[in-house]
């Protein structure tokens, strides 16, 4: 967190992910705080960081595909938004940017904790527009093609260090998914 | 004696409406006017209609009784006694007493029911400026028609007067009758009995206020419940998004999602300033 936070603030920012959590279960929200260096892409590292890191804390109904990352980096003071394949259809640089612009008060006055709260709501708002508008195109125009297993095997080889019991647990699980879609038309 | 005194008497009696039943059986208005040869023919009509118009617009009627200037009236015929004999039932009505061509010797009573409320220096105070209007004119039916026309208008300030007072008196009881039922919890049946008979919205609304009260927080927890409840509705919703298989770009598994960049290391760089930042080979296919 590069002490953007302090102890408090942290623990209010972790309850308002958990909640963003609890109401878009197939996603998640990541906060990073660092000091790149000034000749690194804040975008690319977005990239890199959304599709190489191992979030311990969160299971494995939620894969990468579903994360957002908000990258803050504060040696260039430059925030950046990246989001993963499953929002590709439902966010745009417009909706990411718009929401940056509502935090950009806050991100001037220093004041992280606010600012990503800000995003997160805004975020929040938009998502839950767009979630009740491609349910309801879904109900008109029918189901989308069937995800790919194949993002969720390399997910579940990226959190290797989970316990073997959840992991077990979990392989369990998929094979009882797999099976209801082989069994499902 | 009597008789012949009254034979004597120019009386000419000219009543509204309610008031027209003085005791000469076998003569009319008209006949007795036309007897006594007080009023023309033309002029007897007209007073008799001024006092019928009177008598529909006010519920304090005249009943006037018209003598010569030099007429005697006998010691045992006067107005106190006339009011004495009218029934305290009947409803209140102003006697007078004219003496066509003397004004100053009129003659004002009231008989009838709250005739005793009448001060004694409002009576007077009608009397004489009923007087003086008649005493302007020089002509004796012009006096008469001033005068009658003057008592009028004081008998509707007058009537005015008392109806403020009555309701003035409807109104206390009725909030002292409120009162009481707030205070035994009961009763609020007869609260509304008494109001419609004062019909002061004020004290309707008094007689009611703890049901109001009672509304007003009724309606408020409901309110608060409906919110209440679609907060935690709006919370424990949970919002899902159809899974869309999209090629994989730029090698990246999971996301390759472009997302916009703000910079904030200056305040004067609006957040408008810095939009449309997206590197070619980042953009979407």
């Amino acid at each position: 967190m590069a002490g953007a936070l302090r102890l408090k603030e942290r623990q209010k920012l972790e309850r308002l992910l958990d909640e963003f959590q609890t109401s878009f279960p197939q996603l998640f929200f990541s906060v990073y705080y660092g000091a790149l260096e000034d000749r690194a892409n804040i975008r690319q590292f977005g990239l890199w960081l959304l599709n190489h890191a191992a979030y311990e804390d969160l299971d494995i109904g939620r894969p990468n595909d579903g994360g957002i990352l908000l990258l803050v980096d504060l040696n260039t003071k430059v925030a950046s938004i990246s989001f993963g394949y499953m929002l590709d259809s439902f966010l745009t640089e417009e909706n990411t940017f718009n929401i940056l612009a509502k935090a950009h008060p806050h991100l001037l006055q220093g004041n992280h904790l606010k600012a990503a709260s800000v995003i997160v709501k805004q975020l929040s708002r938009v998502l839950r527009r767009k979630s009740r508008r491609a349910i309801l195109q879904q109900k008109v125009f029918g189901p989308p093609s069937n995800q790919s297993s194949g993002s969720a095997n390399a997910l579940e080889r990226i959190r290797s260090n989970r316990s073997a019991k959840e992991q077990a647990k979990s392989k369990s699980d998929q094979t009882t998914r797999a099976k209801s879609e082989e069994i499902e038309p | 004696m009597k008789l012949s005194l009254f034979r004597w008497l120019l009386l000419l009696l000219l009543v509204s409406d309610s008031a027209r039943a003085e005791p000469l059986p076998q003569l009319t208005d008209e006949d007795r006017a036309r007897l006594q040869q007080l009023l023309s023919k033309q002029e007897h009509p007209d007073r008799s209609g001024f006092l019928e118009y009177h008598a529909e617009g006010s519920e304090l009627k005249i009943r006037m009784y018209l003598f010569d200037s030099k007429e005697n009236l006998a010691d045992t015929y006067t107005i106190e006694k006339l009011c004495e004999d009218q029934n305290a039932d009947e409803p209140l009505t102003a006697i007078v007493f004219c003496f066509l061509g003397n004004p100053e010797r009129s003659q004002l009573a009231f008989a009838g029911q709250g005739a005793a409320e009448v001060l004694a220096l409002d009576r007077r105070k009608m009397l004489k400026s009923a007087i003086i209007k008649a005493m302007e004119k020089s002509d004796h039916v012009m006096q008469l028609e001033a005068f009658i026309v003057e008592l009028s208008i004081s008998l509707f300030w007058l009537e005015s007067k008392r109806a403020e007072t009555l309701a003035a008196q409807a109104a206390e009881g009725s909030r002292e009758l409120a009162g009481k039922a707030w205070a035994s919890g009961n009763g609020v049946e007869k609260v509304e009995v008494v109001t419609a008979i004062d019909a002061s919205g004020f004290s309707v609304l008094k007689s009611h206020l703890h049901w109001i009260i009672l509304g007003f927080l009724s309606l408020l927890c409901l309110i608060t419940g409906c919110v209440f409840g679609w907060l935690i509705w709006t919370r424990s919703r949970r919002y899902h998004f159809p899974v869309v298989e999209t090629p994989e770009r730029l090698g990246a598994s999971y996301a390759a999602g472009v997302g916009a960049v703000i910079a904030f290391h200056k305040k004067l760089g609006s957040p408008s300033s810095q939009r449309n930042q997206v590197p070619d080979y980042l953009k979407r296919a």
